[in-house]
């Protein structure tokens, strides 16, 4: 990316004519390094440590039982559904977030009147609490007097129960999840739409491209650095996945709603099976840095430089 | 150069600042401890208390103990459904809160983080029924108990009456009872409400039938759940009655996606003849609705020749962490909790036996029966199973409600997990 390549240019002469006082500059990473090292490197080491283990959460012994906790998640029948609902929460919200978030940001970009109550309304919901939007949509969903089911039935219409199917659930709480952070989308796009100089598309309008040439030839390529972080942070986001969960549905029935989060919550507390969740948890981190790895670097290739 | 000396003398300094504030800190909680006359204390408590009025409760009694001993202040925490969950994370840690609630695992998971209160003023009046469940091997007092639990099932007296039916005492009669309701209420009438979002609500069901299937009879299985024997396909029943249920339309249609919420309201507004949650939820309903005439009937009998039972054993408690800095404000704090009149303010309109002989509560109309023969036979999961089962139970059950799992693949689930976690323990 070329914000990278001018970033770099100007830092190492910079570090080069400090010479052997450019060390020192290195100390300024110390604070940052030790929040790393505390909160993420020390967590996990411990975690995949605990994933060799059948230690129950809480007491001091336990004992080692090498990669019997992997093994078991090759025959247990709830990884399977947990792993496929995660990447539906992954994925599908990652590209509704997306679509949704830049057609929001084209609209806005226009300059259309009431453009910034749009926005705030649309940003809104992030600044409430996940558990609370869960709770949120369970009151609107739910059977027994839910808002959609008043609706409907002020309509003569018979009600329906969304969270009964599981199917029909996991996509209640992709919506849910969607919806929160849309937001998060629409401002980026918004960002890297008001960063694309004019003088492009204008170009483009007197070579005689129409709109949609203009924005899959010139809008979409020039916005590709947006897209590549918002995809990132959705992914990642959509796996972490926890709360929504937790208030709409506790994962249930059984796990058929359950995501690596809430699973690895349910076994850790629930079953005092903190060995078999901790290495569900080193799972979710190769999948976190598969997923995103893979989305950052199909996207990176695609980034073009004015 | 001269700027590096500076900074390492100030960053010295600070160092040294840093640690001189520890000290004080230190050598002030020491001070308070051995002397709680004079500086103030500051304990930590933790609740299993998650009802508005059982929370209530406990705040008052809270605030009479900091009238009383105006030195010791108490940091009263009430973490709801997260209270399991933040306690392990805490004996993980072994940072335990001064005084906390044990809420029936006084003995097999809480037992080494406890001081022991042998020498307290109210040991020698542990209920008889509670000294085995708050006393280790060795007969060391390991917790006060405020109260014996009685659990039942929660019954709309006036429904029964209105189709002209008797308070059940077997599980035909119960099933009777239910169909009924369904086929002349025409609808408007659930004959038994899980909310079964929250699945506890489903274990609940499990840990309750189980005594009369399993416990309660005269031939039980109760020495085989506890060596391991247990043959495991008659684990069975209690699922298939479960499913019966659903099959049958005698639970609500919505059962798992309906929270215990959702259950209480539907209870307050007269639309549920039978409920598996026992004393907690009848504050709960009175409190929307204090007309309606909800009570508690003991468990029916699923054996010919057995009787119906209560569910019961460990209600509230409070013990002490052994390596609490503040053991003698602690220990005040849980002598304050077991005078009688204190009992009975916690206890308060729960239908609860209080835990120690010198108090005595009135449980009023609350119960079908007040007969003292019904035996009351203890809480299933924390009898005869392992901890950590409670939750399998749970979700076991909401996967045999969704068509995940049969009962015979419940039955076979709870029995990898149980030899799992006898192993584990």
């Amino acid at each position: 990316m070329s914000t990278n390549g001018y970033a770099v240019n100007r830092t190492a002469p910079t570090v080069r004519r400090l010479g052997r006082r450019g060390w020192r500059i290195n100390l300024l990473y110390l604070p940052a390094l030790a929040l790393l090292l505390t909160f993420i490197a020390y967590p996990f080491v411990r975690g995949v440590m605990y994933s060799l283990t059948d230690w129950n959460g809480f007491s001091p012994s336990y004992h080692w039982v090498g990669l019997g906790q992997y093994q078991r998640m090759l025959s247990d029948a709830r990884v399977r559904t947990v792993l496929l609902n995660t990447l539906v929460y992954a994925v599908a919200s990652t590209l509704l977030q997306n679509a949704i978030g830049l057609g929001y940001a084209l609209l806005l970009d226009k300059g259309i009147r009431g453009s910034a109550v749009v926005r705030t309304i649309v940003y809104l919901p992030i600044i409430i609490s996940n558990l609370i939007m869960g709770y949120i949509w369970y009151f609107i969903v739910r059977n027994n007097g839910g808002a959609l089911n008043d609706v409907l039935i002020a309509f003569g219409r018979d009600p329906v129960n969304l969270l009964a199917d599981r199917h029909l659930a996991v996509l209640v709480i992709v919506a849910a999840n969607t919806f929160q952070y849309v937001g998060v989308a629409m401002v980026l796009y918004l960002s890297g739409l008001q960063s694309i100089p004019r003088s492009c598309l204008e170009a483009a309008e007197i070579d005689g491209a129409s709109p949609r040439q203009r924005f899959w030839r010139v809008t979409l390529p020039l916005l590709m650095p947006s897209v590549t972080v918002s995809m990132t942070v959705n992914v990642i986001g959509g796996l972490n996945i926890f709360a929504v969960i937790i208030a709409l549905t506790g994962g249930g029935p059984g796990y058929a709603t359950s995501s690596l989060g809430t699973i690895m919550y349910q076994l850790y507390f629930g079953e005092q099976n903190a060995g078999y969740a901790a290495g569900l948890g080193v799972l979710m981190f190769l999948l976190a840095a598969l997923l995103g790895l893979t989305t950052l670097g199909a996207l990176r290739r695609r980034e073009v430089d004015l | 150069m001269l700027r590096t000396r500076r900074a390492a003398v100030m960053l010295v300094g600070l160092s040294l600042a840093l640690s001189a504030c520890g000290s004080t800190d230190d050598a002030g909680s020491s001070d308070s401890t051995t002397n709680s006359s004079t500086d103030p204390v500051t304990i930590t408590v933790f609740s299993i208390a998650s009802e508005e009025a059982a929370v209530q409760r406990y705040k008052d009694v809270i605030a009479d103990f900091e009238t009383v001993n105006p030195t010791v202040r108490v940091e009263a925490t009430f973490p709801g459904e997260q209270y399991e969950a933040l306690l392990k994370t805490k004996m993980a840690a072994n940072d335990l809160p001064d005084v906390f609630q044990t809420h029936g695992w006084t003995r097999d998971r809480y037992q080494p983080y406890l001081l022991g209160l042998s020498d307290a003023p109210w040991a020698k009046d542990i209920a008889p029924a509670m000294v085995a469940n708050v006393t280790s091997d060795d007969g060391t007092v390991l917790a006060l108990p405020i109260s014996q639990r009685k659990a039942g099932i929660n019954v709309n007296v006036k429904i029964l009456s209105q189709y002209g039916i008797d308070v059940p005492t077997t599980w035909d009669e119960f099933l009777t009872a239910a169909r009924t309701i369904r086929d002349k209420s025409g609808g408007s009438i659930t004959p038994v409400h899980i909310g079964g979002a929250d699945s506890w609500t489903i274990g609940a069901f499990y840990n309750w039938l189980a005594i009369p299937a399993l416990i309660s009879p005269t031939d039980n299985q109760a020495s085989a759940l506890l060596d391991g024997s247990f043959d495991w396909s008659k684990w069975d029943f209690v699922s298939k009655q479960l499913a019966l249920l659903q099959s049958e339309q005698l639970i609500n249609d919505d059962v798992l996606t309906a929270k215990y919420s959702d259950s209480a309201q539907l209870i307050a507004q007269s639309k549920v003849a039978f409920a598996f949650y026992g004393g907690g939820v009848i504050s709960e309903v009175k409190r929307l609705n204090p007309d309606v005439d909800l009570q508690m009937m003991p468990i029916p009998s699923v054996e010919p020749g057995d009787a119906p039972t209560w569910s019961g054993g460990e209600g509230d408690t409070l013990a002490i962490w052994k390596d609490t800095k503040h053991a003698e404000a602690a220990r005040a704090f849980v002598d304050f909790f077991a005078e009688p009149k204190n009992v009975k303010a916690i206890i308060g309109d729960a239908p609860d036996e209080p835990g120690l002989i010198t108090a005595t509560v009135d449980v009023g109309d609350v119960l079908t029966t007040d007969d003292p023969d019904i035996r009351v036979m203890p809480a299933f999961d924390r009898q005869y199973f392992p901890n950590g089962m409670w939750d399998v139970m749970c979700i076991n059950g909401q996967e045999l409600l969704s068509g995940s799992l049969t009962a015979a693949q419940v039955s076979a689930a709870t029995k990898s997990e149980y030899e799992r976690l006898r192993l584990a323990s």
